[in-house]
C-alpha cells in the first residue's frame, strides 16, 4: 500500500470536497459557540437529536469579516437578534478543507426567516406551557395597590431608560420611593439574572407595592431573554403586580404578556404611575366633596322639619289660647247677660226690702219702707195700696 | 273681695267661673253684684292679658328657633 505525507492526504481530501460541492448548498443547523475575532465570525454548529438531545453532528463555520459586515446588520435587523447560541439557523454554505486548519464551513448567507419561524414556534410552546400550569394570567389577576409609592426597580443601573424613569418619577407630585435591584436586561444572561434581582426584591424583606422592570435603553438589540420560559413563569407567579417597560418596537413578549401591565417605555411607567395616583387623588377628593354635600343636604333637611315642628307648636299654642279665649268670651256673656244694671238702664226699676229684691207684693204690708234702685241712684219709700 | 297679689291663670279662671255661677243664682244678693260684676270683669281683662302674653312670647320664642 502506497504511503503518503500528510499534506497530500489533505489536498486530496480538499480537491474531492471543491469537486463535490461546485455550488453552496443550505444547511439547517443549531448554532452552539459563536466568537468574533479580527471582524470574523467562527461558528461552531450542531445538530442534535429532537428529543434526547444527543448530539449527532457537529461542524465548524466561519463568516468572513467582508460577508459578516453585511450579513449580520441583516440578520439583527430580521430577527431583532446577533448570531448567539441556541439559535436555530439556515446558512448558505461552501464546504472548505484547507490543509492546515482542516474542514469548515464558509458562510455565505443566512434565512432569517427560518429563525424567526423557528422563535415563534419555541414561543407557541412557552405560552402553551404557562396555560398549562395554569399559571399564564396569575400576575395580572393580582389587584393593583390604590397607591402604589413603593417601587422595586429592576434595571441596569447606568442605563439612560432607568436615569429616565428616575428624572420622570422625580418630576411626580407623589412621593415615590425607589430601590433599585441591578440586572442585565438583554442577552441571554439576562433572564437569570433578572431572576436572581427578583429573588432579591423578595428576600429584601422590605414592602413593596409593584415591581417595574425597565431596560437600560439603546437599540433593541437582543430581546429574545424576554420569550425565555423561567423568565415569564417568575413573573407570572410574582406575588406584587409587574410592570415592564422593555422598550421594544416590534412584537410583544412573553414577559409582557404574564406581566400585569406592559408598557413601551420606562418614561410611559412612570407616567402612568404618576396618572395612577392623580387618578386615585381625584376619586378622593370627588368621594370627600360628595360627602360634605350629603351632609349638608341632610343638615338643610333636618333645619327644614324642626321648622315644621315649630309651625306646629305655633299652631298648637295659637289653637290652645284660641280655645281659653273662647272659654272667656262665653263667661264675659254671661256676666254682661246678667248684670242688673242692664235692665236698669232701660227705665226698669229695683225694689228691696230688707236687703232683697222684692219679687212678691203679697210678702209686703202697708207701712213697710223699702228701697228702689234705678239706673242713677235711689230712693226710701213706705208702701201703700198693695195689690196682689 | 280684695284683689289677690299673685294669682295664675288657673285660678283666675277658677275665681271667674264662680262668680259666673254665682250671678246666674236666682237669689244672688244683690247688693253684690256690682262689686262681683266688676271684679269678674276685671278677671276677664286679667286672662285675655295673659293669654296675649303667652301667645306673644311663643311667638317670640319660635321666631328665634327658626332663623338658621
Amino acid at each position: 500500500m502506497e504511503k503518503m505525507d500528510l499534506i497530500d492526504l489533505q489536498r486530496i481530501l480538499e480537491e474531492a470536497i471543491s469537486q463535490a460541492f461546485e455550488e453552496p448548498c443550505w444547511v439547517r443547523a443549531e448554532i452552539n459557540q459563536v466568537s468574533v475575532r479580527n471582524g470574523h465570525c467562527h461558528l461552531e454548529l450542531v445538530q442534535k437529536e429532537e428529543v434526547t438531545d444527543k448530539l449527532l453532528a457537529k461542524a465548524q463555520a466561519v463568516i468572513w469579516s467582508s460577508v459578516y459586515s453585511i450579513l449580520n446588520p441583516y440578520f439583527r435587523t430580521s430577527t431583532g437578534m446577533d448570531f448567539r447560541s441556541g439559535l436555530q439557523v439556515l446558512l448558505r454554505v461552501e464546504p472548505r478543507m484547507h490543509p492546515l486548519y482542516g474542514l469548515s464551513l464558509v458562510v455565505t448567507d443566512a434565512d432569517p426567516s427560518y429563525t424567526i419561524g423557528g422563535l415563534e414556534l419555541e414561543r407557541r410552546k412557552t405560552m402553551e406551557r404557562l396555560e398549562q400550569e395554569g399559571i399564564l394570567d396569575m400576575n395580572r389577576q393580582l389587584p393593583f395597590p390604590p397607591v402604589p409609592l413603593r417601587l422595586a426597580v429592576i434595571s441596569s443601573e447606568a442605563a439612560a431608560g432607568y436615569q429616565d424613569f428616575r428624572d420622570h418619577i422625580g418630576l411626580s407630585r407623589y412621593g415615590f420611593s425607589i430601590t433599585l435591584f441591578p440586572a442585565l436586561m438583554q442577552g441571554s444572561d439576562a433572564p437569570s439574572s433578572i431572576i436572581s434581582a427578583m429573588d432579591q426584591v423578595i428576600g429584601s424583606g422590605s414592602d413593596f407595592d409593584v415591581l417595574v422592570m425597565i431596560r437600560g435603553g439603546g437599540a433593541a438589540t437582543d430581546l429574545h431573554c424576554y420569550d425565555n420560559y423561567d423568565l415569564a413563569a417568575n413573573i407570572a407567579q410574582f406575588p406584587i403586580p409587574v410592570i415592564t417597560g422593555i422598550g421594544h418596537h416590534k412584537d410583544v413578549h412573553i414577559a409582557d404578556r404574564v406581566a400585569h401591565l406592559a408598557l413601551k417605555t420606562p418614561t410611559a411607567v412612570a407616567d402612568y404611575l404618576d396618572g395612577h395616583l392623580a387618578a386615585e387623588e381625584e376619586g378622593l377628593f370627588r368621594l370627600s366633596h360628595n360627602l360634605e354635600r350629603t351632609v349638608q343636604r341632610r343638615i338643610e333637611d333636618e333645619k327644614q322639619s324642626l321648622n315644621y315642628f315649630l309651625r306646629d307648636i305655633g299652631g298648637a299654642v295659637r289653637w290652645l289660647l284660641q280655645q281659653q279665649e273662647h272659654l272667656l268670651e262665653l263667661m264675659e256673656q254671661r256676666i254682661k247677660h246678667n248684670n242688673p244694671m242692664n235692665l236698669l238702664n232701660k227705665g226698669y226699676s229695683l225694689t228691696l226690702f230688707r236687703g232683697k229684691a222684692v219679687l212678691d207684693a203679697s210678702l209686703l204690708k202697708e207701712g213697710d219702707k223699702v228701697q228702689t234702685i234705678l239706673s242713677k241712684g235711689s230712693f226710701g219709700a213706705v208702701v201703700h195700696d198693695i195689690e196682689n | 273681695m280684695n284683689r289677690k297679689k299673685e294669682i295664675t291663670y288657673l285660678q283666675a279662671r277658677q275665681e271667674l267661673q264662680e262668680l259666673v255661677e254665682e250671678l246666674e243664682k236666682p237669689d244672688a244678693d244683690l247688693g253684690q253684684i256690682a262689686a262681683k260684676v266688676k271684679r269678674a270683669l276685671e278677671l276677664v281683662t286679667f286672662c285675655r292679658n295673659y293669654l296675649r302674653k303667652v301667645q306673644e312670647d311663643t311667638e317670640a320664642i319660635i321666631e328665634t328657633h327658626e332663623k338658621d
